[in-house]
């Protein structure tokens, strides 16, 4: 697997780390005179993340602000090994890490003196340090900035792949540089990309990648499991890594999220189906909770999928006496919460739901069902089907074939608000991002957003034939309806963006995924097809056999996920073997 | 404290003492933290022994004609580049900062050193623009930086790179 030509690849092995070392300690080589060791290095960009936010607990990307005190604790000190680092070389005479040592440690001590803190360091030496910089620091140039401010410098440069490369052939100072998380991370974003919550919260900034190597738009893995690629990077970052952290290198991150942006926008380029069994009638809905996915059909069950194993783990026979129509969850990050289902019975159920014991090899249902998974917590008899439903903090929210919908409580199950206004059954209800708001789809024609507050009609849209689905996210709503139209709307303006032109019957389900930039829909002319969201245009249809109607999809950036009319659920992936992108949103 | 002229004396490497106005000088986060720790003691210069005078003069006048602005709140994260990203270099910051490079670079230390981050933003934000649009090999040039690459090493980043360059 390890091609001998190319130095930069993750070494599997202390045989074959030889290259890279090399490598990196001559990179390292002529910005400081101790050899660049992995160890040097990791202390060296340490400093840098923690400068900058990364590994840290303020204002990174990776680290929302809820870290225990003990990892707020932990950047000062890898700060300091940076510092003891530096001043380690200043007897080695090399004028720039001098100057580097010198400014960054008199600016600190000083601080500390005033700010009477116990003195730290190599307080003694400041003159001398002083006196070095004014001479040494002249002619020096850009040069003769610390990284913290040439990294600084390089934050103000355009967030792009091409300036970074660019930055990256300099010198090998700024070749160095240049692996600073941070930049990495800013250009993720600025290409609309996003990590899943998983990742945000648990991500730390690593400067390895995982075992493996790129061969063009493939990556091929040298670890085959999971586990021993985890411990390795655990090994390699030593203890700045602790238990629960997710490790990202960010180049690899990049290359394979634009790997599988490329992937999704080539219109010759098809996902992988596979195919999920278990089911023995038609699969209307699907709710997801990372890389679980509950399924409600027509044979009166409620499934619960593994996604990356493909195994049905879960099923609840009879969840209830007729078709499982809709399906909605709300998980707290440990997989525990509710999920609700309306069915053709007229009725809602109402289930709690505890993920948290699921390994994710859960190997059977029996196994999973020791671990209760599922449990009916009540039902609430409606008026007629139950065509879709949504949960909020609050309320269970039901939308019926008696053109209503009702808001119930959650603490009592009692009837807090109806909203009227649609003429024709509720064929689709989805909650605002802030889950304050409510569109509706109808057979009607219409859309409607109510504010759940207040009960206030707030504007509509539409026209035409029946609505069949609607789906908000962001700042857009997205609709299917009988005119095989999908239309794209401005939430807040209600202004029509695109209306997609394309299928051939009735549009029954529709997804949005901004950052993979895409709309995908499903149609009774049993085609799912994919939508550029800027554009409007057609990239491509991904299913090529048609061989059956699809019920509901969901998209995470790597997959499509439908559900069939013949009892099976498919998952679509693009680029199977990329790395992370299970850390995709 | 509430005396508005209320001055303060700062000493330079090449010992030189300025006196400045209070509110000037508190442009510099390390320096006004210092005050609010060393209390107010009349006559006593602070010393500012990365600085020399000529770099601290041009400072001074960066500080004079910002001092009625807010201060950046204490602590402002570092990682909040979008601010820096989207906020333009302003016209009178631009016409100031027009100096020759072994300036700029000292106003930059001493920006950093003094805490001053709106400087420490122009100073990164000016050389930022001289890079931009570059090739690595004009970067150089413009900064009399070597090229410490082997050819092999040259070769390896940008086969390392060129995935993304089609």
């Amino acid at each position: 697997m390890n091609d001998p030509s190319n130095p930069f690849q993750s070494p599997s092995n202390n045989s074959t780390a030889q290259p890279r070392n090399q490598l990196l300690s001559k990179v390292g080589q002529p910005s400081t005179s101790s050899p660049r060791t992995e160890s040097n290095n990791r202390k060296r960009f340490g400093g840098l993340f923690a400068s900058f936010g990364l590994g840290n607990g303020t204002g990174s990307p990776l680290r929302p602000p809820v870290r225990t005190p003990v990892r707020a604790g932990k950047p000062s000190q890898v700060k300091t090994n940076v510092r003891d680092e530096k001043g380690d070389e200043e007897g080695e005479g090399d004028d720039n890490s001098n100057v580097v040592g010198g400014v960054w440690s008199f600016a600190e001590r000083m601080r500390e003196l005033t700010l009477g803190s116990p003195a730290k360091g190599k307080g003694s030496e400041i003159d001398v340090d002083v006196g070095v910089r004014k001479e040494g620091k002249v002619g020096d140039g850009l040069m003769g900035l610390p990284d913290e401010i040439l990294l600084h410098v390089l934050l103000q440069l355009p967030s792009t792949l091409a300036q970074l490369h660019l930055i990256s052939l300099i010198s090998t100072r700024f070749y160095d540089l240049s692996r600073t998380p941070v930049l990495w991370s800013n250009i993720f974003r600025e290409n609309g990309f996003e990590l899943n919550e998983a990742a945000r919260r648990h991500g730390v900034a690593v400067e390895y990648p995982p075992d493996g190597h790129w061969e063009g738009m493939r990556w091929l893995s040298d670890v085959a499991q999971e586990d021993q690629e985890h411990s390795k990077h655990q090994e390699q970052e030593g203890s700045l890594l602790q238990e629960g952290d997710i490790p990202i290198h960010y180049p690899t991150l990049i290359r394979s999220r634009l790997t599988l942006q490329h992937l999704i926008d080539h219109p010759d380029h098809l996902p992988t189906p596979t195919v999920m069994e278990g089911h023995h009638d038609v699969v209307y809905c699907l709710a997801r909770y990372r890389n679980h996915l509950f399924t409600g059909s027509r044979d009166r069950s409620i499934r619960l999928y593994n996604v990356s194993t493909r195994k049905s783990i879960w099923v609840e026979e009879a969840a209830h006496a007729r078709s499982v129509l809709c399906l909605d969850l709300e998980l707290d990050e440990y997989g525990r919460g509710l999920l609700v289902s309306g069915s053709s019975d007229t009725c809602i159920g109402v289930w709690t739901v505890d993920l948290s014991g699921l390994d994710s090899n859960s190997p059977s249902p029996e196994a999973g069902k020791q671990a209760l998974v599922l449990e009916r917590l009540t039902t609430i008899q409606c008026t007629s089907s139950v065509l879709s439903i949504a949960l909020t903090p609050q309320h269970v929210i039901s939308a019926t074939k008696d053109n209503k919908i009702t808001i119930y409580s959650k603490s009592s199950y009692e009837i807090v608000r109806t909203l009227e206004g649609h003429t024709q059954p509720v064929n689709s209800i989805s909650l605002s991002p802030d889950r304050t708001k409510l569109v509706s789809g109808s057979g009607d024609g219409t859309w409607k957003i109510w504010d759940l507050s207040s009960g206030v009609l707030e504007r509509e849209g539409g026209g035409g034939r029946g609505v069949a689905c609607v789906e908000w996210k962001g700042d857009h709503i997205v609709s299917g309806d009988g005119d095989n139209l999908v239309k794209l709307y401005s939430a807040s303006t209600g202004n029509l963006l695109h209306a997609l032109e394309g299928h051939r019957d009735l549009v029954r389900s529709v997804s949005i995924n901004h950052s993979a930039r895409v709309i995908v829909s499903a149609s009774y002319d049993k085609t799912i097809r994919m939508w550029d969201i800027r554009s409007g245009k057609l990239i491509k249809i991904i299913n090529e056999d048609r061989s059956s109607l699809v019920f509901d999809l969901t998209m995470v950036p790597n997959k499509i996920i439908a559900t069939r009319q013949d009892g099976s659920v498919h998952v679509f992936t693009f680029g199977d073997d990329l790395p992370y992108t299970n850390l995709f949103a | 404290m509430s005396d508005k002229k209320q001055q303060v004396i700062l000493q330079t490497s090449d010992d030189e003492q300025f006196t400045v106005e209070k509110i000037v000088a508190e442009r510099s986060a390390m320096i006004k933290s210092m005050m609010e720790d060393l209390g107010e003691q009349e006559g006593q210069a602070i010393p500012l022994p990365n600085v020399s005078s000529s770099v601290l003069t041009k400072i001074l006048e960066y500080c004079d004609h910002h001092k009625n602005e807010p201060l950046p709140a204490a602590d402002s994260s570092d990682a909040d580049d979008s601010r820096r990203k989207t906020s333009e270099i302003g016209e009178w910051d631009a016409r100031w900062i027009q100096v020759d490079q072994e300036m700029l670079f000292e106003i930059i230390l001493a920006a950093n050193y003094l805490d001053i981050k709106p400087l420490l933003d122009v100073g990164c934000k000016t050389v930022a623009n001289m890079i931009k649009g570059k090739t690595p090999e004009e970067i150089r040039k413009l900064f009399n930086i070597t090229n410490d690459f082997t050819p092999e090493e040259e070769e390896q980043i940008r086969k390392e790179n060129e995935w993304a360059e089609e």
